[in-house]
């Protein structure tokens, strides 16, 4: 009987009913909108680097380490890199010859790490083939090598210079060949840029005298967010090798990403305080606009549990209604955006130089609409409590009297 | 009478060969200059002085060589880094710090660096290239310095060499192959460094150039002058007079 | 509008509340960068760096500056410099017989590089320099590389002052950890009077570093320094860490967007209240409007009401604003979990700290302001539609 009375009295005024409604609604979208951005946006910089340089998860001889002995080279390389390109998970999976050494041009010299890479594969797991900003990316000539911008400025050469690339091969000898800038490139990341060449996996491996030898392996899964579970899957595969995913190569990266989802609860909970505000502001005045009709109630004999009842079931009834509404929008508004990306260089200058990696997708998953839809409900329907106590405050023959 | 005429020819025929004395090619004349540089074995004494636009250095440097591939040095002057040692063993460098007592071994990333704050690198010590072997050579012409006549030799690396140069003019002196000057290139055709070699001297019974000059072209005021003060040549000494063990002993 | 003080009060809580969430989020997002510039700044280049001219893009021991007092007393007296300290870093050889890596050396004033690093914090093995030490300080991963522990010796070898021979040997008396990897690879510290016996500069440095009270004002330090005392090179962070400046911009894009769905939620709010304000007093307009009052002055005299009401609200919201913020700033919030664990191996303090800028106060409370404003001209559109009779009714 209550809930009729209670559906009634949300259509009898509408406009307020509907404010109400869309309140919730847009709590809903907002806070869905929210973690579904904050969500994308930190895909999105760890995309950036793992693209980049670290790929999903790597794979070393456990003695490569930090000195990079070019005899550390990994047993088998070339049969568990073929194993892992048929390997479901995988998206692409590159081998890498990876050495010290010293990059001349005629008026500087520079310490590198050279990668000596097979541009095919490399090209599938490694953005830097698109951030490539003058010449190509290999262009399948005996000796190339792709450098740098910042490395290019600092030893003063050109696309098509020649460079002389010096360093000690598996006999220890010092070796140098000459190769010829086929690219330079410019990522995110500057000191990568002055630090890293790529060559071709073949010319340095004649130079270093180590054939096929493979210092690392780089993957690249499908699924980005099982690389956890996937990697102790390869590193009981593989018990002799050192596996590695992303977060144990540069926990750093966690670092700063770990604070903005720190940061993002903050920014939820002050979200549905207002939320919760504008709600209790509305029914406020509502409740103080329908005193007379409270007022009556009681007189006619509504005890008060009864009218108390009433108006938390409208603002439930209420936000039953909102909350499907804000589902479909959130629905419609996060899909768009992911599909067409935010673009994020609309706000920031400093961004627009890099082409790559400027757009946030923003994603939603299952579990956390879940909890944004819970937590938006109980918002609202807590909001609800303080003006239904208001309502009963109402003295019925005061009320009656009310204009 | 007849029998001799064929003789005769011949003899005639190698007399005016030898008289003429057909005009060497580029690579012979660049590869007996070469050779004549990298004689058996060298003790020289010499004094470098390094020269910047706010300051200037001088430092006497005692050398031992024997062939290409193993040379050892000895700072002698000034008190400061007196005692410092120098060993190269084909491409690898050692150095030895008296004050530290300890023997370094130069990383590959440090052949960059400049040898001893002048303008020559370890790694033009360590000479990863080679003049006669990495380049193709075409005689320019003849032109002279310091009063003698010289032939100037245009090398181009080979495609694949390990020669960071796009070209490198040098100028061999005729009468004793003392190679007089070199010019280096980069593949813009700009000059980057200028070696200048004068001063021609008798030493240890050799005809030598008793200073060389390490000249950046593009860096005002800044150049290093190496001056031979006195050298022995062809010497017998062992091996193991180039290893890590000596570098502490010898003065 | 005092007729109906419930309804007022309503109305400016609204508004009330509303600023007051606007700047605590502006106010929290704000500390966050904040603290994420000063904490890498204060490891590596400070706010501003002084050097000799040219020093940055050609970084060899030749090129430092001179001590010089008038430089001294000129950043001790700025008011906007809360610390500085001097450095002269050069590249060195390290070798532990074994190994030998490239590294950059740091000569330092322990006590005041203490202030500004905090250098003394990140020891995780052995003990901090001392002014007249004869030791040296290794960063963790360089430590590691070179196989050395507290109390070993290592060697340094590097090109000195004016093309002389730099050569020493330190007993390692410190190890410290450093968030950045890069730099956790390859530092080493040295008490300045070691620094300069090993390159052999006699009294000078290759940098000043500074940090300063207020991030915004970098610019006008910078331009003071420079007016007082010229023929130095001046650099700010940004000129220094562009990569810093940029990842910044993009929280600052992230920033925006965030405001902005908080702006949408809190116009809902506004608007919901006003609408419901409308309605309650319709009764009110109709007689109004049926006595004669022409539309035109009743919209003005309402949305004067309204306005009256927000400017009320957002003054109230401001110095409201202010003591929750401060107590935030003097209790930061504490992270926890498997991320805080991470942060402090790294020395990083897990705390979200809100600036205390009170311009911010201002801007945000212009802001919901402006929003409500802009909603309360609904009340015109609304008044206009009035028809007398129903009004009366309702």
């Amino acid at each position: 009987m209550l809930f009729k009375v209670a559906w009634r009295n949300i259509w009898r005024n509408t406009t307020r009913s509907l404010v109400v409604i869309a309140s919730v609604a847009a709590g809903l979208l907002a806070g869905m909108f929210l973690i579904a951005f904050f969500q994308g946006f930190v895909k999105q910089d760890v995309n950036n680097a793992v693209e980049a340089q670290l790929a999903h998860i790597q794979i070393h001889n456990p003695a490569f380490g930090d000195d990079k002995d070019v005899n550390d080279t990994i047993t088998n390389a070339s049969a568990i890199v073929e194993k892992l390109r048929k390997d479901v998970n995988v998206k692409s999976v590159s081998g890498r010859a990876i050495t010290m050494g010293m990059i001349s041009s005629s008026s500087t010299a520079s310490g590198v790490e050279i990668h000596g890479v097979n541009p095919g594969d490399e090209k599938n797991i490694s953005s830097i083939s698109q951030n490539v900003v003058e010449g190509v990316y290999f262009d399948g000539k005996k000796n190339e090598i792709v450098i740098g911008k910042k490395l290019a400025d600092k030893l003063g050469v050109k696309l098509h210079n020649k460079i002389v690339l010096t360093f000690q091969s598996k006999s220890g000898d010092l070796t140098a060949g000459s190769f010829r800038i086929a690219g330079i490139f410019r990522s995110r990341n500057s000191a990568f840029d002055e630090m890293t060449v790529f060559t071709n996996f073949d010319d340095v491996a004649q130079l270093l005298g180590t054939g096929n030898g493979i210092h690392e392996i780089a993957i690249l899964l499908k699924d980005g967010q099982k690389v956890d579970t996937l990697a102790a899957g390869y590193k009981s595969q593989y018990p002799k090798l050192l596996v590695q995913t992303w977060g144990e190569i540069e926990p750093e990266m966690g670092l700063l990403t770990g604070l903005m989802d720190q940061m993002m609860y903050i920014i939820m909970g002050i979200i549905l305080l207002a939320l919760m505000f504008g709600i209790i502001n509305t029914m406020l005045m509502a409740v103080l606009e329908r005193q007379r009709e409270f007022g009556m109630l009681m007189a006619i004999g509504m005890n008060k549990p009864r009218v108390f009842i009433m108006v938390m079931l409208e603002s439930i009834m209420l936000t039953c209604v909102g909350i499907p509404i804000g589902i479909l929008l959130t629905i419609g508004i996060v899909d768009y955006f992911a599909k067409y990306g935010i673009n994020m260089s609309a706000f920031s200058k400093a961004l627009s130089q890099f082409g790559v990696g400027n757009y946030v997708y923003p994603e939603l998953h299952s579990s956390m609409f879940l909890s944004v839809t819970i937590m938006t409900a109980i918002t609202a329907i807590l909001s609800a409590i303080y003006p239904a106590y208001k309502a009963l405050q109402f003295k019925p023959a005061v009320a009656i009297h009310q204009i | 009478m007849k029998k001799l005429l064929p003789f005769f020819l011949a003899a005639v025929m190698v007399l005016t060969l030898s008289f003429t004395g057909e005009e060497p090619t580029a690579k012979e004349i660049v590869t007996k200059a070469e050779n004549n540089i990298h004689g058996l074995s060298s003790q020289i004494e010499m004094t470098i002085q390094i020269i910047r636009p706010t300051w200037t250095r001088s430092m006497t440097v005692k050398t031992w060589t024997k062939g290409e591939d193993y040379s050892i040095s000895i700072v002698t002057a000034p008190a400061k880094d007196a005692g410092t040692v120098f060993l190269k063993r084909v491409k690898e460098i050692w150095n030895w710090v008296p004050s530290i007592e300890r023997v370094v071994k130069l990383p590959p990333s440090m052949m960059a660096q400049s040898w001893m704050g002048t303008d020559f690198t370890n790694d033009d010590l360590v000479k990863a290239s080679s003049r006669i072997d990495d380049y193709t050579h075409k005689l320019l012409g003849d032109t002279t310095i310091a009063n003698r006549k010289c032939w100037k030799i245009e090398m181009t690396p080979l495609p694949n060499a390990a020669v960071i140069w796009g070209k490198v003019n040098i100028w061999i002196d005729q009468k004793d192959y003392l190679e007089l000057r070199l010019e280096f290139y980069d593949e813009d055709n700009k000059l980057v460094n200028i070696l200048q070699s004068s001063d021609i001297k008798t030493m240890g019974g050799r005809t030598m150039p008793s200073k060389m000059e390490m000249i950046p072209a593009e860096k005002k005021g800044q150049e290093t002058i190496i001056i031979y003060n006195s050298a022995t040549f062809d010497q017998k000494i062992d091996d193991d007079f180039f290893t890590t063990q000596n570098m502490k002993k010898i003065k | 509008m005092w007729r109906s003080r419930r309804r007022t009060l309503i109305t400016i809580s609204s508004i009330f509340f509303a600023v007051i969430f606007a700047i605590l989020m502006r106010v929290m997002m704000v500390g966050v960068f904040d603290r994420m510039i000063s904490d890498t700044v204060s490891m590596s280049c400070g706010y501003i760096q002084i050097h000799h001219t040219g020093y940055w893009d050609n970084r060899s021991i030749d090129s430092t500056m001179e001590e010089s007092p008038k430089l001294t007393s000129l950043l001790n007296n700025e008011k906007q410099i809360i610390s500085w300290v001097p450095r002269l870093e050069t590249f060195a050889l390290a070798s532990s017989g074994e190994q030998t890596k490239g590294i950059m050396l740091m000569g330092i004033e322990p006590a005041k590089e203490d202030s500004v690093s905090k250098l003394s914090k990140k020891i995780i093995a052995g003990k901090y320099l001392a002014d007249s030490d004869k030791g040296i300080m290794l960063a963790e991963g360089l430590a590691t590389y070179l196989k050395l522990k507290v109390n070993d010796t290592v060697i340094l070898l590097g090109q000195g002052y004016e093309g002389s021979m730099a050569a020493g040997k330190y007993p390692i008396k410190g190890i410290a950890r450093l968030p950045i990897p890069d730099m956790n690879k390859a530092m080493a510290w040295l008490p300045m009077k070691s620094s300069r016996d090993f390159s052999s500069t006699g009294a000078r440095y290759t940098s000043i570093s500074i940090m300063i009270q207020d991030r915004d004002k970098v610019d006008e330090v910078k331009q003071s320094i420079i007016k007082q005392e010229p023929g130095y090179e001046v650099m700010t962070w940004q000129e220094m860490l562009p990569e810093l400046d940029q990842t910044f911009q993009a929280k600052m894009g992230q920033n925006v967007i965030m405001s902005g769905i908080l702006y949408m939620v809190i116009a809902f709010g506004i608007f919901g209240t006003i609408l419901m304000m409308l309605n309650e007093r319709m009764h009110e307009f109709g007689i109004l409007i049926a006595i004669g009052m022409k539309k035109g002055i009743l919209a003005r005299v309402v949305v004067m009401e309204m306005i009256l009401m927000s400017v009320v609200g957002t003054l109230l919201g401001m110095i409201g604003a202010f003591p929750i913020v401060l107590y935030f700033r003097l209790h930061p919030i504490h992270m926890g979990g498997s991320w805080a664990q991470v942060a402090a191996k790294f020395n990083f303090q897990p705390i979200i700290q809100p600036s205390m800028d009170l311009h911010h106060f201002i801007i945000q409370g212009y802001a919901v302001l402006s929003i409500a404003i802009v909603l309360s001209l609904y009340a015109i559109f609304k008044i206009h539609k009035i028809k007398a009779i129903e009004a009366i009714n309702s």
